[in-house]
C-alpha cells in the first residue's frame, strides 16, 4: 500500500475505527486506483483536483459515519441484522490514548455547539465581545504585518539603502532613522562623489520629489512628480512596463528631457495608450518626451507619484556643495552587510574630506531604505496594536468569566461525568473545547470587522500608513484571524478548564446539585479576573484622557498669527516668467491687486514660505552677531508688506517692511523675535546685517525691525527666523494670503478666477488656512490617535464594567440563601445594599491602583505622544481613576438592591 | 407483488444495478456508475458507507478476494447481489416505474426518448 499517498490514508482516518478496520483497504486501494487513472490522462491539476474531491467527500462522510456510530446505542442495533460489536457509543469518556483524538474532538464540538444553541444570549454576547476583539486584533496585526514585517516589494530589498550626508557634530556618534532631521540631502555634485568612488553602492540613484504642471488638455493639471536619475531605476530592479526606464546616457549633461509614467497616470491621464511613448509633454512650461510607463506595483518614493523625470541640465551642473536637496538610494553590493558597506563609504567619505576641506567633518550614512520608508509610523501602529491586544486580553477575561459561572452551574453534570469515570483531561478538553468554538466564532465575526474596516482605517490614517498600496487580504489575514481565535479560546478557557479538572466527585453528589456552590476559591479566581480588566480599561482610558489634554494644549497654543478668515494660494509660475525677476514682479503685483479687488477681501499679502503651506529652505547664512560673524544654516521667507497685516504678526520693535522698500533702495530684513534672542541677547539688532551665502545673492541685507515668533507646527516652538522684502527679491513662486472679513470659502471662487484671467494655464489651488491647520501632521495625527484610543479605551471600559456587573450578580445569586437568613435575622436594606457595594468597590479600587502601577511603568511610551503634559498627570488620572470607580459602583448598584428583594422564607426553604 | 417497502437510496439502487451485471469491487462499481451517469463523480466515501449499510442489510455480500486483471496484481475485496438485494431492486424498480409513469401522464419527460 505504499503507493498509496500519505495524504489517502490521512484522509481514511476521518472515518471511525470499525469503518477503517472494515473499509480502510479498501477506500486506500479505491484512491490509489483513482489517482493512476487522474494521472493517465496527463491533464494538469488533475490529481489536485482529485486530491480536493476526496478531502471533502472523506470529512463529510467520516464526520456523519461517526455521528450515526454515536448516535446509535447498542439498544436501537439490537435488530440490525449483522450486528457487530462496535465502538462504544455516547461521550467517549473512557477510550483514551492519541488515536482516539480525532473522535473526542468530534464528539466534544457537538456537545459544545449543543450547549451553547441552548443558551443563544450567551453564546451571542460573547461572540460579539470576541468579535471585536479578535477584528481589532486582526485588523491591527495585519497592517503592522505588511509596514513592518514584509519585505519591501523589491527584489532582494534588504540590500536597498538611503544613503545621507550626516554631521557627526549634530548627529552623534550614532545617527538614525528615527531622527530623520539629523539626516542631509545632498547636491548633484556630492552625489556624484558617492556614486563614482564607492564600489560597495552596486547602483546609486538620486531623486527629489517635484510637482509639475501638465499643460495642453482643457485644463492645466498639477501633478505629483519626482526627478530621477537612471540609477533609482537599477536599484528598485522593477522593469517597466511599457517602453523603457532611464539608462546612465539620460543623465548625461545635453541629454533630453525625458518622462517615465505611473501606471495610474497611464490609465487616468491617457487611457493606458501604447501609443503614448514618444509623445511630447508640456510639464511646467518645458518638453519632457514619454519614454516609459511604469508597472502599478511601483510606488516610489510614494504612492503618490505620477510620474518620473530626468534632472534638467542646470541641476545637474550646479557647483554647490555645501546645500542639498536630493536624496540618495542605492544597492548595495550582493553578499555584503550593511556594517561592512558603512565602513567601505567611511573610508570614501575621508578621501572626499582630503580633496574638500570644507567638507572634513561630514560623513556618509547609510540607512536601510525599508526603515526609511517605515519611519516614525512604526511606533504609532505598535502603540496601537499593544492598545487593540489590550482590549483583547480584557475581552478574553470577560469570557473566562463568563465561561467559569457557567462552569459552575454545570458543575453537577461534570461530578456525573467524572463518577462515571471520565478523566479530569477529558473534562478540561471539553471545556477548552467549548471556548475554542466560541473564539472559532468569534473569529469569524472579527475576520468580517477587520476586513470591513481596513480600508476607511487606513484612509483615515492622517499622513497615510506607508506601504499602504501594498496592504491586501489575503492569505495572511486569514492566518492571522485563525491564531488569534484560537490562541483567544485556549486563553479564555484556560482557567474554566483547569476548574474543571479539580471538581471533587463527592462534593457535588452530596450536594444534590443545587444549593450552595461557591467557595471563596472561585469568587476570588473571578474577583482577580475584573480586577485585571480594570487595571486594563484604567490604563487604556488613562492614556485617552492624557491624549485629550495634550490635545487641548496643542490647539489652544499661540502660533504668533491669525488663521481665522484667512485664504491661503500658492502660485508657481510658468518657466514664460522665469526669465527675469521683473516679470514674475509684475505678475504677482497684478494678482494681488485683481484678488484685493474682490468684495470681502480686506489685505492680501504674499509670502515665499509661509506656515502650513509648506516648502521652507534652509540656506547658509552669515550673520553679524553679538559674538561676530556667526555661519549657520538659516531659514528665511520673502513676503510683501502686506504680510503682516494680512496674518496679524504683531511688531515687536524698529518698523515693518514697507512699498518703500524697493530694488533701489538698501537692501533690509525684518527679524523675528526668536532669532533676536539667539544672536543679540543683550543688544538690539536694529542695524545689524544678515548675508545668504547663495550663488548671485551674496549681499549684507540691515535688519530694520523684530516681529513677533511664528510657529510652524504646533508642536514645535518658533525657530529663528528673516523676512527679506518680495521687492528686493522676487522669486517665481508665491503663497497669496487673503484676508477676509466674510466666510473665506465664499471667496475661493472668484481668487480661480481672478488668477486664471491674467493666465488660464496656472493650476489655481486655494485653502483656507485653518483647514490646513487642521489637517496638519502635527494636529491630524494627535486627533487621530484620541479617536482610536479614546473608542478603544471606551470599548474596554464597557467590558469591564460588564465584568464587574457579572461577577457580583453572580455572587448575589450563590449567596442568596446567605443574604436571606441574614436579612431574616434582621439586617437592613441599607447593610446588604452596603455589602455588595463595597465589594464592587474593593474591585475597582485594586484594579485602579494596579492599572495606575501599569500606566506609571509605560509613562516613557506614553510620553511620546504627549505634548506638554506629564504622562503621570495627576489630574487626569485620578478623573480617571474616579471615573471608573463610578462605572464600577453603578455596575454593582443593579446587584446590589437585587439583593435586598430576596426573600428569606424562599430562601431557607431552598435549604 | 411484495409487501410495499420504502425504497432503496438511489445510490444503492444504483449499486445493485451494476453488480447484476457480474460482480465487481469497489472501485469498478464506482467506476460503472460514473460512465452510466455522465458528470457524476463516486467517491471512496460515500460508495463504502453504502456498501456497509447494504452489506448489513443482506442486501450484497463478498463473494471472495481476487486481482482485477486491468488494474494490478493486487487482491480486491469483490461483491455480488444476494437474492434479497435482486428483490429490493425489483422492488425499487418498479416503484421507479410507477413514479415515471405519473411523471410522463404530467407531461415531464416530453420531448425526451422514450428510455
Amino acid at each position: 500500500m505504499s503507493r498509496v499517498p500519505f495524504f489517502y490514508r490521512l484522509l481514511v482516518r476521518f472515518f471511525p475505527s470499525h469503518f477503517r478496520r472494515e473499509f480502510g483497504r479498501d477506500m486506500e486501494q479505491f484512491y490509489a486506483d483513482r489517482l493512476r487513472e487522474a494521472q493517465s490522462g496527463g491533464r494538469p491539476g488533475a490529481a489536485l483536483s482529485q486530491w480536493s474531491h476526496a478531502a471533502f467527500d472523506s470529512a463529510r462522510n467520516g464526520m456523519s459515519e461517526r455521528a450515526a456510530a454515536l448516535r446509535a446505542s447498542p439498544a436501537s442495533t439490537h435488530n440490525a441484522p449483522r450486528w457487530k460489536p462496535r465502538a462504544p457509543s455516547g461521550p467517549p469518556e473512557r477510550r483514551g490514548g492519541w488515536r482516539s483524538l480525532p473522535t473526542h474532538v468530534f464528539a466534544d464540538t457537538r456537545h459544545s455547539v449543543r450547549l451553547l444553541a441552548k443558551k443563544p444570549g450567551f453564546a451571542l454576547s460573547a461572540i460579539v465581545t470576541l468579535g471585536l476583539g479578535i477584528g481589532a486584533s486582526t485588523l491591527m496585526l495585519s497592517v503592522v504585518d505588511t509596514v513592518l514585517l514584509k519585505p519591501l516589494p523589491y527584489p532582494d530589498s534588504e540590500q536597498l539603502v538611503g544613503v545621507y550626508r550626516i554631521d557627526p557634530e549634530v548627529t552623534g556618534p550614532s545617527p538614525t532613522v528615527s531622527r530623520l532631521s539629523t539626516l542631509f540631502a545632498v547636491p548633484y555634485e556630492v552625489f556624484e562623489d558617492w556614486r563614482d568612488m564607492s564600489p560597495v553602492l552596486e547602483s546609486a540613484g538620486a531623486y527629489h520629489t517635484s510637482s509639475a504642471t501638465l499643460t495642453g488638455g482643457d485644463r492645466a493639471e498639477r501633478l505629483s512628480g519626482a526627478g530621477v536619475t537612471s540609477g533609482v531605476f537599477t536599484a528598485l530592479d522593477i522593469p517597466a512596463a511599457l517602453g523603457r526606464r532611464f539608462i546612465p546616457a539620460d543623465d548625461e549633461v545635453g541629454a533630453p528631457s525625458l518622462v517615465v509614467l505611473s501606471h495610474g497616470l497611464w490609465q487616468d491621464q491617457f487611457g493606458a495608450d501604447p501609443g503614448v511613448l514618444g509623445r511630447q509633454l508640456s510639464l511646467s512650461g518645458v518638453q519632457y518626451t514619454v519614454v516609459g510607463v511604469m508597472p502599478q506595483e511601483f510606488r516610489f518614493p510614494f504612492a503618490r507619484t505620477q510620474l518620473w523625470m530626468t534632472f534638467s541640465d542646470q541641476r545637474k551642473t550646479s557647483p554647490v556643495r555645501n546645500s542639498g536637496y536630493l536624496q540618495v538610494i542605492a544597492r548595495i553590493r550582493s553578499g555584503v552587510g550593511l556594517e561592512q558597506a558603512q565602513r567601505e563609504v567611511d573610508a570614501v567619505a575621508q578621501r572626499i574630506g582630503e580633496v574638500h576641506p570644507a567638507e572634513v567633518e561630514h560623513g556618509i550614512g547609510l540607512f536601510s531604505y525599508k526603515d526609511l520608508v517605515v519611519g516614525s509610523t512604526g511606533v504609532g501602529l505598535l502603540i496601537l496594536l499593544g492598545a487593540v491586544g489590550l482590549v483583547l486580553i480584557i475581552a478574553c477575561a470577560n469570557i473566562a468569566n463568563l465561561l467559569l459561572v457557567r462552569a459552575t452551574e454545570r458543575r453537577r453534570e461534570l461530578g456525573i461525568r467524572q463518577a462515571l469515570g471520565a478523566g479530569r483531561f477529558r473534562l478540561m478538553a471539553q471545556h477548552l473545547n467549548e471556548s475554542v468554538v466560541l473564539s472559532l466564532a468569534g473569529g469569524l465575526t472579527g475576520l468580517i470587522i477587520a476586513v470591513a474596516t481596513r480600508g476607511p482605517f487606513i484612509n483615515a490614517v492622517p499622513g497615510g500608513v506607508p506601504r499602504a498600496g501594498e496592504i491586501a487580504v489575503d492569505y495572511r489575514v486569514f492566518v492571522i484571524a485563525a491564531g488569534i481565535s484560537v490562541l483567544t479560546g485556549l486563553l479564555a478557557g484556560v482557567l474554566p478548564a483547569l476548574r474543571a479538572g479539580r471538581t471533587a466527585v463527592v462534593d457535588v453528589l452530596q450536594d444534590g446539585g443545587r444549593g450552595f456552590v461557591g467557595g471563596r476559591r472561585r469568587n476570588r479566581t473571578n474577583a482577580a479576573l475584573v480586577v485585571s480588566e480594570i487595571a486594563l480599561a484604567f490604563v487604556l482610558l488613562a492614556v485617552a484622557g492624557l491624549l485629550v489634554k495634550s490635545f487641548s494644549r496643542l490647539t489652544s497654543v499661540e502660533r504668533g498669527f491669525e488663521a481665522a478668515g484667512v485664504l491661503v494660494m500658492p502660485v508657481t509660475l510658468p518657466t514664460q516668467y522665469r526669465q527675469s525677476p521683473v516679470d514674475a514682479y509684475v505678475f504677482f503685483e497684478e494678482l494681488g491687486d485683481r484678488l484685493a479687488a474682490i468684495p470681502g477681501v480686506e489685505e492680501v499679502g504674499g509670502a515665499s514660505q509661509m506656515p502650513f503651506v509648506g516648502g521652507m529652505s534652509f540656506p547658509p547664512t552669515s550673520i553679524e552677531a553679538s559674538s561676530g560673524i556667526v555661519e549657520d544654516i538659516h531659514h528665511f521667507s520673502v513676503v510683501t508688506p502686506e504680510y503682516f497685516g494680512a496674518m496679524n504678526i504683531p511688531t515687536v520693535s524698529g518698523r515693518l517692511l514697507t512699498a518703500a522698500d524697493r530694488w533701489s533702495t538698501d537692501p533690509v530684513i525684518v527679524i523675528n523675535e526668536a532669532m533676536a534672542r539667539k544672536y543679540w541677547p543683550e543688544e538690539n539688532p536694529l542695524g545689524r546685517r544678515v548675508r545668504r551665502d547663495i550663488a548671485g545673492d551674496s549681499i549684507w541685507r540691515t535688519v530694520v525691525g523684530v516681529v513677533g515668533d511664528v510657529r510652524w507646527n504646533m508642536d514645535q516652538e518658533a525657530f529663528p527666523d528673516y523676512y527679506i522684502p518680495y521687492a528686493q527679491n522676487s522669486l517665481w513662486f508665491h503663497t497669496m494670503v487673503l484676508k477676509t472679513a466674510i466666510e473665506p470659502t465664499a471667496i475661493i471662487p472668484a481668487a480661480r478666477e481672478a488668477l486664471w484671467a491674467i493666465n488660464g494655464d496656472i493650476p489655481a489651488r486655494v485653502w483656507v488656512l485653518e483647514d490646513l491647520i487642521d489637517q496638519s501632521a502635527s494636529v491630524a495625527g494627535p486627533r487621530f490617535g484620541i479617536y482610536v484610543l479614546g473608542s478603544l479605551s471606551a470599548l474596554a471600559a464597557i467590558l469591564a464594567v460588564l465584568g464587574v456587573y457579572g461577577v457580583l450578580a453572580y455572587a448575589v445569586e450563590q449567596r442568596a440563601n446567605e443574604i436571606g437568613i441574614r436579612i431574616a435575622l434582621g439586617a437592613g436594606t441599607r447593610n446588604v445594599v452596603r455589602a455588595v457595594l463595597q465589594r464592587g468597590l474593593i474591585m475597582a479600587g485594586v484594579g485602579v491602583g494596579i492599572g495606575l502601577g501599569i500606566a506609571v511603568a509605560i509613562s516613557r511610551i506614553t510620553s511620546a505622544m504627549l505634548y506638554e503634559v506629564s504622562p503621570t498627570d495627576p489630574v487626569t488620572l485620578t478623573i480617571v481613576g474616579l471615573l471608573v470607580a463610578g462605572a464600577a459602583l453603578i455596575a454593582s448598584y443593579i446587584p446590589a438592591r437585587r439583593a435586598t428583594k430576596v426573600d428569606p422564607v424562599e430562601a431557607l426553604r431552598m435549604e | 407483488m411484495p409487501k410495499e417497502t420504502p425504497s432503496l437510496k438511489t445510490l444503492a439502487f444504483e449499486i445493485l444495478l451494476v453488480l447484476l451485471e457480474r460482480e465487481r469491487h469497489g472501485y469498478s462499481i464506482a467506476r460503472a456508475i460514473e460512465q452510466r451517469r455522465n458528470g457524476v463523480r463516486i467517491e471512496a466515501g460515500s460508495l463504502y458507507r453504502t456498501l456497509r449499510t447494504m452489506l448489513r442489510d443482506g442486501l450484497i455480500e463478498e463473494s471472495e478476494q481476487r486481482p482485477d486483471p486491468e488494474l494490478d496484481d493486487e487482491r480486491r475485496r469483490y461483491f455480488k447481489v444476494t437474492s434479497a438485494g435482486r428483490d429490493a431492486a425489483t422492488t425499487t424498480a418498479r416503484q421507479f416505474g410507477t413514479l415515471v409513469d405519473k411523471a410522463r401522464k404530467l407531461d415531464l419527460l416530453k420531448g425526451e426518448a422514450n428510455r
